[in-house]
């Protein structure tokens, strides 16, 4: 196996039974990478990470971390873990504060100043209430308890979930932090956008299966780029449609065209596009959303 | 294996819950051990004995005029059929003459005789040691005497203990009018008995004659004997050696119009009884009438054989016999032992097990809060094993805090009069300890292995107030229970729970049965931990 892999998920399956669970889900993550699963409810995200660590034993196949299997070896690495699950309920503690102490007291932390760094970052104030905290102030606490530790790994179960934009940004400033400094990190969202800014790799999930494993590298660093052309009469669009551009959506109604070019050759489109009347021109964004409608389009059409 | 920060929440969770029942538990711990202590103890034992005196009492004198009523009734029934027999060979032998008053009184004096015999026969039937010259025959004999009141003999006597009570005399009228002239005619003619003979005899008028004329009698010779200063003399004597005063007596309405009342209402009740029972008899079953007059006999005999031989003569010896069992009756172990310990003190740590077993572990993962302490790399082994000392250990603090609480109110308010002793004392601590534990066992039990902590405490809870329940029942047909209040239709639920084998008596008794059942009971708790923690290393978890 290869040492750069922390986490290593070979054809697990979960078969809760009626078509639900996940089946035969395979993927690695190397050292340092951060991965985003994707998916809408019930896909199997949170199936995939109890199994990961080691909260769920698996129908088949089997999930590793640092090459030990998750269910019979859990509680060797998931030190190394810092969790942070989907539901947040904490025990039935007073304050934060208790709550942290608890934890640290658990991981025989001595040393507070990591946690009390993340704490200012994410300007939390630990001494509330546990019972009255808000959504984004149990996530932010959550997130302070995975970190404190200061583990390799992190995982986190849609951590962003409820969070008020705002709140959203400096969450995953702080993930984003983490992952700059080398940490390895999976986690799960709703949002593409989400993904698509701060993940190396994302992995879409459907019904239990995955569809697509995309590269956010390879996305962004696409070799074609996309323009969409809108013609004001119909000759200067038939004239145009007859020059040989790879046409990939055709719109006669508006007189409206996308073309998609070469990287760096823009400059030989817009010398032909000179003799045309326009209305406008625009180029389309190719986003990991739009990644996996397609994938998603053609396995159904298929 | 075992985490102490894990411990720690454990207590910073649940403290409160522990404070709460601990509280609760002392606090009527105290009220009950107060209660029942010192003085206390003296005026609720009298109240019971009193209550059980008067029960013993009253029983004593429905029995007495049941037994009054049967000898005189039977005997009437035999006196008519003899008379009758006799009043036809009287007949018989004098063809074609009117019957003289000579015939009548010779039937009469032959009936009168086996009125006599008829009654010594029954007397002699209740008891083989109740012979002519015994009081209890004279007083039987008597009985039946005043019933009948032949020639008036017994008017004074009637006169004495209620004026205007004298019966008229006895009738033979009916009798002698029931053979007319045309059957006498008959009779010479044929020299045979007519066929329906004897039937006046059966009539329900004449059995509801005599029965109503024994019930009158014996319940006036009844209340006239027991109201009587000697009678009463005699019973206060017996009462007295359990403290309870004529004043009190008095106050239980035994007078001679009270007695009359109780004695004419125990014979309405038995002769309803005694007919139900008979009702029931069906005469078509039976090859000939006479089966079925044998077996209506055996049904009476049956019965009355039932009640007890209550006399006036055996009063104070079955009034001292039945009293006897509530002088060792130790109303400590009543409410100290049965109440408390086996119940009340019972019912609030079992809250306490079922709510804080049910948080322990089933709580955590349905909530999700026990993926913070997995994730730490405690292993589920370390998480179950330190729950568990946890639930252990706050019950048995629990339980050390009522034993110095029942040590101390033991000393500051002694019982007058108990078998209790400081060890037994500690020992209901230790049962109570055992059964808390066999109960929060298999409420640990349930919290590992359901996901959800409602059904947890559905199927583990529910276990444990059925338990409960079931103990709550048993004890009313305790035998630590006095018996006027005992149902023993209830007895099984004494053997069906696990608080069965908290074996208050054995303790008391000093009877070792109740180390093997507090062995059991450890058992249990043993079994279901281990279960519990095997069950939840090998589930999945949602967290």
């Amino acid at each position: 196996m290869n040492e750069n892999v922390v986490i290593k998920v070979d054809n697990l399956t979960k078969d809760f039974g009626d078509q639900k669970g996940i089946f035969d889900i395979s993927f690695s993550i190397k050292k340092g990478e951060m991965v985003g699963f994707v998916g809408t409810n019930g896909s199997g995200k949170s199936t995939t990470i109890r199994c990961i660590l080691g909260f769920i034993k698996p129908n088949k196949g089997a999930s590793y971390v640092y090459g030990k299997e998750s269910w019979s070896h859990s509680s060797s690495f998931i030190k190394e873990i810092g969790y942070v699950p989907g539901e947040i309920a904490f025990p039935d503690l007073n304050t934060g504060t208790d709550f942290l102490k608890s934890q640290a007291e658990f991981l025989k932390l001595k040393d507070f100043s990591h946690a009390n760094r993340l704490i200012k970052i994410l300007t939390l104030d630990p001494s509330a209430n546990l019972k009255r905290m808000s959504k984004g102030m149990k996530q932010k606490t959550a997130l302070v308890a995975a970190l404190m530790h200061d583990p390799d790994i992190l995982i986190m179960d849609e951590p962003t979930t409820g969070l008020d934009p705002l709140m959203r940004i400096n969450f995953m400033d702080v993930v984003k932090a983490e992952h700059n400094k080398g940490k390895t990190i999976l986690m799960s969202s709703q949002s593409f956008e989400e993904l698509e800014n701060s993940c190396d790799k994302v992995i879409f999930l459907l019904n239990g299966r995955i569809v697509s494993i995309a590269s956010i590298d390879e996305i962004k660093n696409r070799p074609e780029q996309d323009f969409k052309i809108e013609f004001t009469n119909h000759e200067d669009y038939e004239a145009f449609k007859a020059l040989d551009y790879t046409i990939i959506r055709d719109q006669p109604q508006y007189h409206q065209v996308t073309v998609s070019i070469i990287k760096g050759r823009v400059n030989d489109l817009m010398e032909d596009l000179k003799i045309y009347h326009l209305k406008f021109i625009s180029e389309v964004k190719y986003t990991l959303e739009r990644h996996f409608k397609k994938i998603a389009n053609i396995k159904e059409e298929n | 294996m075992f985490s102490k920060a894990l411990y720690k929440q454990s207590w910073k969770a649940n403290w409160i819950q522990w404070l709460a029942v601990t509280l609760v538990s002392s606090f009527v711990l105290v009220i009950i051990m107060m209660m029942s202590g010192g003085d206390g103890i003296g005026s609720l034992t009298s109240s019971f004995k009193e209550t059980f005196a008067k029960q013993a009492l009253q029983s004593q004198f429905e029995n007495t005029a049941i037994n009054y009523h049967y000898v005189s009734n039977e005997s009437l029934e035999t006196f008519d059929q003899a008379f009758l027999d006799q009043y036809l060979v009287e007949i018989q032998s004098n063809p074609y003459q009117a019957p003289t008053e000579e015939n009548i009184m010779n039937a009469y004096q032959y009936a009168i005789s086996h009125f006599q015999e008829e009654a010594d026969r029954q007397i002699k039937g209740m008891d083989e040691t109740y012979t002519e010259e015994t009081a209890a025959y004279q007083e039987l004999l008597g009985a039946a005497m005043f019933t009948f009141n032949p020639s008036g003999v017994m008017n004074d006597l009637y006169e004495q203990y209620e004026v205007g009570s004298t019966p008229l005399d006895y009738d033979i009228m009916t009798i002698i009018l029931s053979v007319d002239s045309s059957e006498m005619m008959a009779i010479w003619a044929t020299g045979e008995l007519p066929e329906n003979y004897g039937d006046v005899i059966t009539s329900l008028e004449r059995i509801a004659y005599r029965t109503n004329r024994a019930r009158a009698s014996s319940s006036i010779f009844m209340a006239g004997n027991m109201s009587s200063p000697e009678a009463k003399e005699a019973i206060l004597e017996t009462l007295a050696e359990n403290n309870i005063t004529e004043k009190t007596y008095d106050s239980f309405g035994f007078d001679y119009l009270g007695l009359k009342t109780i004695g004419s209402n125990a014979i309405v009740t038995f002769q309803a009884r005694l007919d139900f029972e008979i009702s029931k008899l069906n005469s078509d079953d039976y090859p000939t009438i006479d089966a079925y007059f044998a077996a209506v006999k055996a049904i009476k005999e049956e019965l009355q054989a039932s009640i007890t031989e209550s006399l006036l003569t055996k009063l104070p010896a079955a009034l001292s016999e039945s009293m006897v069992g509530m002088q060792e009756y130790d109303v400590y172990i009543m409410t100290v032992g049965n109440m408390y310990f086996k119940i009340v003190g019972l019912l609030i740590s079992v809250v306490f097990v079922i709510v804080v077993g049910v948080n322990l572990i089933a709580g955590q993962v349905d909530s999700g809060s026990m993926a913070y302490i997995l994730s730490t790399g405690t292993t589920r082994n370390s998480v179950t094993i330190t729950q568990m000392i946890f639930f252990v250990s706050s019950t048995l603090f629990l339980y050390l805090t009522t034993s110095i609480v029942s040590v101390v109110c033991f000393f500051i308010a002694p019982p007058a009069s108990t078998s209790v002793t400081l060890g037994t004392l500690l020992l209901f601590n230790l049962g109570a300890f055992l059964v808390t534990m066999a109960l929060g066992g298999i409420i640990y039990l349930a919290s590992c292995l359901f996901n959800r902590s409602k059904r947890a405490m559905a199927i583990g809870g529910g276990f444990a107030v059925l338990t409960l329940v079931a103990t709550i029942l048993g004890l009313f047909a305790s035998e630590t229970t006095p018996t006027m209040m005992r149902m023993s239709a209830l007895d099984p639920f004494n053997y069906v729970s696990l608080v069965s084998l908290y074996d208050i008596s054995a303790i008391v008794d000093g009877n070792f049965a109740f180390i093997w059942k507090f062995a059991i009971l450890g058992i249990v708790a043993v079994i279901c931990f281990a279960l519990g923690i095997v069950v939840f290393k090998k589930k999945d978890l949602p967290l």
